[in-house]
């Protein structure tokens, strides 16, 4: 009980109240001033002309983000596994170590494959 | 121990995906070595299947990893059955790459991961471990079917199977967790002790979950009413990958019926109303579309879904005992042989891009290379199930269970479909031996494929041989 | 202590002054670090050593104008810099202090932090999203990718010190490095890893990724000045730009604290159990411990200068993510074989 007490204290503050309040504080105490200069996208001081926000970027990245998702899948299946493998018994290691090595043959398998390779 | 050895044929394929896969990455082989690589290690995988097969003693159901997954005699002859394929369309897709584009080395490895779930498959004994087993299977078919990103024929087909396959994969585990929710447990076993003790209709949570289960497997068998993407996914697929389609993902799927099914036939007894009716109009829809089919491909997809609705028969009529497995493992295998059969002849046959697709293409095919005339002429017949064909024996032991469960009315509509079915069969060979020839069917390059179809053109005979203890 | 919802504010409250004095003095503590480590003085013109720039700052970050440019994302644009802020200040209500000095034990406290450290990659990317910006677009898509290269090592080496240590829980891992400086987990042939040689290697990666999760330099490519204009923030004026500027402080405490918590003992003193000294275990220790971390932060950063964004991810997937998934197997291999 204590727990959730402590934790939503501090959602309710941190997140609800305080740090909104810090941001809507300048809108206080700040100048109020608008102009279309202020208005447009801030690029050094000069108009935009080249390309848009909203463009195509390389798929590496997403190629990167697919990789990351498959290795803290793994992550959170190696915390239990970490608090007891001494409990475990020498299973529960053989057992890990075959995931562990599956999963690195796939990082293998990706960087052999070039995706890595950014020229 | 005794676990790890049931599951031995299951470790040795992932190993052997793996390092297909590993192969594939570094590019260390090139295409037909690779193609080699891949049916020898299908041939290494099929004997650890056989070997473990009749080397342990084998119980009805023997549960394994906390009753997860469930090796039988069953299970283990669709493995056989799903090595074979996997062998067979290697080899086919050594011809077939020889004179078509689209080929990527890790087309093998994807071969050998769907087997891999293919394999868990026939052995899950609970429904998250089927799931995961199914989802296995289907994401590697995937990327058979639609390797070829460059042919807009690939990318709709492998749209299509995608979208919906995926759709049926939620429809699964939604049923599941119904099914979780309503009878408290995910094993067969359990859920057929409950079904037993209180009856299906008592939880509402379950009879939706259940439903939605049978859609997804109707899916995956192409039953009506969820036939409708199979076609056009055949069609658009790779010559060998339509046939490992056609057959090993049918076996796996049917095993996986069957064991969900028939643990105690509590369950079928529920369904069978149901499965009565779909099975009635799949095989009348199924033999409706062929009918119509000018492209030899599509033909073969639709007789799919009528050889679906025979092997629902099957289903239909069968009793907890062994022998209604072993009618249907007969059915799938005697299947399986006809229609690897005749992709990999249309895999060394079609030519440049798929070029010789349709009836018309194959005109006065006989006069040119008579072998593989006549072998196609056989693997047509086994499929149509004329004697002395393996496809006769295993019709012929379908009809005979339904009569001897009392279901004489779907037997002989079975009877009537194949009777019907025999037209688009016998148009095939009669084009290829009635007409005169206007190609000259010419074969390129080093071609395995033809070997193999020769040796299914054997089977096809030696398999009706086989006696059905019964 | 027993914990009501008075001691639950009161800590709370604690957390929430910690990291904001933190956050204003660390950036005083790096501008005059920056300068002794550039040969000039730093601030020097408000108050004695300039201590009271950082207040000065915040003042005049209030009084500015919080501009929304037109055409962005105005619901997400202003929820960023909060989203930035938040974790971090979550995050320490885990952190032991000392034996005593903790907000709340959490079993799983090490799983909290870095659940939270997730999030507060979410913001990175949720801001340079809705900026409508090129420059913040392709800084947020860097800063993502960075953070969750760099995410996978941290955390498997943390596992490999949760091995160790048998426990999820940060005041236990500390209390379990207690008793003289050659028990924390930096250095080799611990009698609890199994004599593993590897450890300082462990420290190594781990002191690494927090350079990288906190998008500092000479990895700081998400705000890449000469290419990138700010980063992500570039569309953030006033008091948002001012609560990225505070999350991001108080990450590198974060990152600084899990450090000390993991590597060095925590709130142990170096020499062991002192019987005369009252100061024993103490949480001036971990203070000292936690600075002069914070210290070599700044140090790295005005030394090195930047590196490429593919030399960057390239790194971690090829060099750090399988030399820590090795250790990883070698520390649990060793500790199944001497224990």
């Amino acid at each position: 009980m204590s727990a959730e007490l402590v934790l939503s204290g501090v959602l309710f503050f941190g997140l609800v109240v305080l740090l909104p309040l810090i941001m809507l504080a300048t809108a206080f105490l700040g100048p109020r001033a608008q102009s279309a200069a202020k208005n447009e996208p801030y690029e050094s001081g000069i108009k935009p002309m080249v390309g848009r926000a909203d463009q195509k970027f390389s798929v590496k990245f997403y190629l990167l983000a697919i990789l990351f998702l498959i290795f803290d899948i793994e992550t959170v299946f190696m915390l239990p596994w970490a608090v007891s493998l001494r409990e475990l018994g020498l299973s529960g290691f053989i057992e890990m170590s075959v995931f562990i090595l599956l999963l690195f043959t796939g990082l293998i398998y990706v960087l052999s494959k070039g995706v890595l390779n950014w020229r | 121990m005794a676990d790890l050895l049931a599951l031995l044929p299951l470790i040795v394929t992932t190993a052997a995906a793996i390092v297909v896969m590993l192969v594939a990455g570094f590019s260390l082989f090139g295409r037909e070595v690779m193609a080699l690589l891949t049916t020898g290690l299908f041939m290494f995988c099929f004997f650890v299947q056989a070997a473990t097969l009749v080397s342990m003693p084998f119980f009805p159901y023997q549960q394994t990893f906390g009753s997860m997954l469930a090796v039988s005699p069953f299970s283990g002859v669709a493995g056989l059955i799903i090595l074979a394929c996997g062998g067979f369309s290697a080899l086919a897709s050594q011809t077939y790459f020889g004179h078509n584009k689209g080929y990527v080395p890790e087309f093998y490895a994807m071969l050998l991961f769907a087997a891999c779930g293919m394999l868990l498959l026939t052995m899950a004994a609970e429904l998250i471990t089927l799931f995961i087993a199914l989802e296995i299977m289907s994401l590697a078919v995937y990327v058979l079917v639609g390797a070829d990103r460059e042919r807009l024929l690939r990318a709709e087909a492998v749209l299509k199977y995608l979208m919906l396959g995926a759709f049926s994969g939620g429809f699964f585990v939604m049923g599941a967790m119904f099914v979780y929710g309503g009878l408290g447990t995910t094993s067969f076993a359990g859920i057929s002790r409950v079904l037993a003790e209180s009856g299906l209709f008592t939880s509402p949570l379950a009879t939706a979950g259940f439903l939605l289960i049978l859609i997804c497997f109707l899916f995956k068998i192409a039953a009506v009413p969820f036939h409708a993407w199979v076609v056009d996914v055949y069609d658009g697929a790779p010559l060998p990958v339509t046939g490992f389609m056609a057959t090993a993902v049918k076996t796996a799927v049917f095993c996986a019926l069957v064991n969900l099914l028939l643990t105690d036939g509590s369950l079928l007894s529920v369904w069978r109303d149901i499965l009565w009716y779909l099975c009635v109009v799949t095989l009348f829809t199924g033999n409706l579309i062929a009918l119509g089919q000018t492209n030899i491909k599509r033909m073969l997809a639709a007789s799919g879904i009528v050889h679906s609705g025979y092997l629902l028969i099957a289903i239909i009529s069968a009793d907890v005992t062994g022998a209604s497995r072993t009618v249907i493992g007969f059915y799938l295998a005697a299947y399986a042989l006809a229609t690897l059969g005749i992709f990999s002849a249309l895999s060394t046959l079609s030519g440049n891009d798929e070029k010789r697709i349709s009836f018309a293409d194959f005109n006065g095919l006989a006069k040119v290379h008579p072998y593989s005339a006549a072998m196609i002429t056989v693997f047509l017949l086994s499929m149509a199930g004329i004697p002395p064909t393996a496809g006769f024996m295993a019709k012929f032991y379908i009809i005979t269970a339904a009569f001897s469960a009392g279901q004489l009315v779907l037997g002989v509509l079975g009877l009537i479909s194949t009777i019907l079915s025999i037209y688009y069969y016998v148009r095939l060979i009669a084009a290829m031996y009635f007409t005169t020839p206007e190609d000259d069917f010419a074969i390129t390059g080093l071609a395995l494929a033809p070997a193999g179809t020769a040796v299914l053109a054997v089977a096809v005979f030696g398999f009706s041989l086989y006696p059905l203890g019964w | 202590m027993e914990l009501s919802l008075l001691n639950a504010f009161i800590a709370v409250f604690i957390a929430i002054a910690f990291v904001g004095a933190n956050a204003a003095y660390l950036v005083w503590w790096e501008r005059k670090g920056a300068g002794f480590f550039q040969r000039r003085p730093g601030p020097t013109e408000n108050g004695p050593w300039g201590l009271l720039q950082p207040p000065l700052d915040g003042i005049k970050l209030m009084t500015k104008q919080l501009l929304i440019p037109g055409g962005v994302d105005k619901a997400i644009f202003m929820v960023a810099p909060v989203l930035a802020m938040f974790p971090a200040l979550v995050s320490f209500v885990t952190i032991p202090f000392s034996s005593s000095i903790q907000a709340h034990t959490i079993e799983v406290g090490v799983l909290l932090i870095f659940a939270f450290a997730a999030l507060g990659s979410m913001s990175l990317l949720v801001a340079g999203w809705s900026s409508r910006n090129k420059y913040a677009m392709i800084s947020s898509i860097r800063a993502v990718s960075q953070t969750v290269a760099y995410e996978i090592p941290l955390l498997i080496t943390t596992i490999t010190v949760v091995l160790i240590a048998g426990s999820l829980e940060l005041s236990e891992i500390a209390a379990a490095q207690m008793g003289g400086i050659w028990n924390w987990y930096i250095w080799p042939f611990q009698k609890s890893a199994g004599f593993n040689i590897f450890m300082p290697i462990s420290f190594m990666i781990m002191f690494i990724c927090s350079v990288a999760e906190t998008n500092r330099a000479p990895f700081d490519l998400g705000e890449a000045e000469s290419e990138l204009v700010a980063g992500f923030h570039t569309e953030y004026s006033s008091m948002g730009f001012g609560l990225f500027f505070m999350g991001e402080y108080a990450n590198i405490v974060i990152g600084a604290c899990l450090i000390t918590i993991l590597f060095l003992g925590g709130w142990a003193c170096p020499f062991g159990d002192l019987g005369f000294f009252p100061f024993t275990h103490h949480v001036g220790w971990f203070l000292l411990k936690l600075y002069l971390i914070i210290f070599v932060f700044v140090w790295i950063r005005w030394t090195f200068p930047r590196t490429t964004i593919y030399g960057l991810l390239n790194l971690s997937w090829q060099y750090m993510i399988p030399l820590s998934l090795f250790n990883l197997l070698l520390t649990a291999a060793l500790i199944k074989v001497f224990a």
